[in-house]
């Protein structure tokens, strides 16, 4: 069968007819979205702020993600370290430039993300689920009854949660990352942990952890405001969390990952490098 | 009083409510029936102010909450209760923190007066202070009726609207909680707007009963006259039979 006889002229014309429908759709929930962030921080600048609520989902958010975002991390570190140190000993006869590769590409880029794909999949998730539900069990019109702004109750602890836990969780991921791949450094070559520090830090200046930092500022944005809009947004009862929740994650990852070029370059042309 | 003047609502192409008008009188158990899906619950969500109408006014003790500013709106709300279907306390919350919920926001008590009148309004829904510290999820499908009706009454509104309050309930259950609007219009003098297919319990609950059908009031009047009428809509409803003009989707040969 040909390419032609599938793609008929009339079925060309339904498949851009969806894909304009999908446009329109995607550009409408970025608007809300946009909206939805906009009003966020207007009530975190008009300091309508629960601290018991913020510092339940800091402690949800960071606490508890913190043995997954170790356990990753700890885990990458000692591979780049092994990958690092066995390829420059095939290439130099001896294990260089390992401290210095894997500070750079935790600080910069894998503690950022790694703690972003974790956080996406644990929290962004687990907020969509939440209030998905509380959407199609008619909690959040019970709000508004009770003369309860849904945004200012739900959304703006779990995006200061968000934001004041991912930097740091992102600082945890890079320690412990680096002493995942000092731990292999050290017993595989003849490497001393003076050393590997050295190289590690030496090259590096303030503005290489403002770089990984500003990352992270805006991968927690991107993870806050997708999961509270998706989650306020969900409807069709259990099926309709489901798919939401599922589509939280998968439109947090995508927007992280293609983002993050274009922050590196905006934040390199600015000279944070 | 409410009053609801030439009521429009559409979503999309479709039409749900097609120019309703109306007024709900103070004091009274106004009950609205009909079938599943001809826009009851629209109808008190636009009532509430939950949903804006398409075209229409509703007009609240003067204030007509489709026109009014944001700040008149939220003060006219205060006036306002809301029982949803499926209760909708808040599943994170104790069922004290869920009665304080509305009173913390709507009304100016004292914290220390506060706990005081969640025990009061439990008691005065049949709820025992001992289910204060349980979660939503450990009450059965009864208990987290009254207990959401408690959390409305607390903050004493002057109008309750009630979305299906006796669907899912034994019939037991249901003639309790019909009995409870009816007590609590009597004890608090609050007047009530139920959406129902329980012909049983509206019967038994209303002061006026109207019947919504194809987004247009068919019948208003009371509870006998709902019984007696010659409207061959309102009768098929009412006595529940699959025959008659209401066309019922029937896909079995």
């Amino acid at each position: 069968m040909s390419l032609d006889e599938v793609f008929t002229a009339a079925q060309e014309k339904r498949l851009f007819k969806h894909f304009l429908k999908k446009l329109s759709e995607n550009i409408e929930g970025l608007g809300i979205a946009s909206s939805m962030a906009i009003e966020t921080f207007g009530w975190i600048f008009r300091g309508a702020i629960s601290i018991s609520n913020t510092v339940y989902q800091m402690v949800e958010m960071g606490w508890r993600s913190l043995p997954i975002v170790a356990l990753t991390s700890f885990s990458v570190g000692m591979v780049i370290a092994l990958q690092v140190g066995t390829a420059t000993t095939n290439m130099f006869n001896e294990p260089i430039f390992i401290g210095m590769i894997m500070g750079f590409s935790l600080v910069l880029e894998l503690g950022p993300i790694i703690t972003a794909v974790i956080v996406a999949g644990r929290v962004g998730a687990a907020i969509t689920a939440e209030l998905g539900t509380m959407k199609v069990t008619e909690q959040i019109d019970a709000l508004y009854t009770l003369g309860t702004n849904p945004v200012k109750y739900l959304a703006v602890p779990r995006f200061l949660g968000c934001i004041l836990m991912f930097p740091l969780l992102t600082a945890i991921a890079n320690v412990i990352g680096m002493t995942g791949g000092l731990l292999v450094t050290i017993n595989s070559w003849d490497v001393t942990p003076e050393q590997f520090l050295s190289d590690s830090i030496d090259l590096m200046s303030m503005k290489t952890f403002f770089h990984g930092f500003i990352k992270a500022f805006f991968f927690a944005l991107i993870i806050a405001v997708v999961a509270c809009h998706k989650g306020l947004n969900a409807s069709g009862g259990a099926e309709g969390v489901g798919k939401a929740t599922t589509s939280s994650v998968m439109m947090s990852l995508v927007l992280i990952i293609t983002s993050d070029y274009f922050l590196t370059l905006a934040l390199v042309s600015f000279g944070i490098k | 009083m409410i009053e609801i003047k030439n009521l429009h609502k559409s979503f999309g192409s479709r039409n749900v409510l097609n120019g309703l008008t109306f007024n709900v009188r103070d004091r009274e158990n106004l009950v609205v029936i009909g079938l599943s899906g001809t826009g009851k619950s629209i109808l008190l969500k636009n009532m509430v102010g939950l949903i804006k109408p398409t075209s229409g006014s509703i007009i609240v003790d003067g204030v007509d909450i489709t026109k009014c500013s944001l700040a008149q709106l939220r003060e006219t709300q205060k006036k306002m209760g809301y029982v949803f279907q499926e209760a909708a306390l808040f599943d994170s919350l104790t069922i004290y923190e869920n009665v304080a919920f509305g009173l913390k926001n709507l009304s100016s008590m004292p914290a220390s007066q506060i706990g005081k009148r969640v025990t009061e309004c439990l008691a005065m829904v049949g709820l025992k202070s001992d289910i204060e510290k349980l979660k939503p999820s450990s009450l059965s499908g009864g208990m987290k009726k009254r207990a959401a009706i408690a959390r409305t009454i607390a903050y004493s509104p002057r109008y309750i609207f009630y979305d299906e309050p006796t669907t899912g309930l034994d019939p037991i259950m249901s003639d309790v909680i019909s009995d409870l609007i009816i007590h609590l219009r009597d004890k608090l003098q609050i007047t009530s707007v139920a959406v129902s297919h329980d012909m049983k319990s509206a019967h038994k609950m209303a002061d006026r009963i109207i019947m919504l059908y194809q987004g247009r009031i068919v019948f208003d009047g009371t509870p006998t006259e709902a019984e007696s009428t010659d409207n061959k809509t309102v009768r098929q409803f009412v006595e529940g039979s699959a025959q008659g003009p209401i066309e019922a989707e029937r896909t079995f040969k």
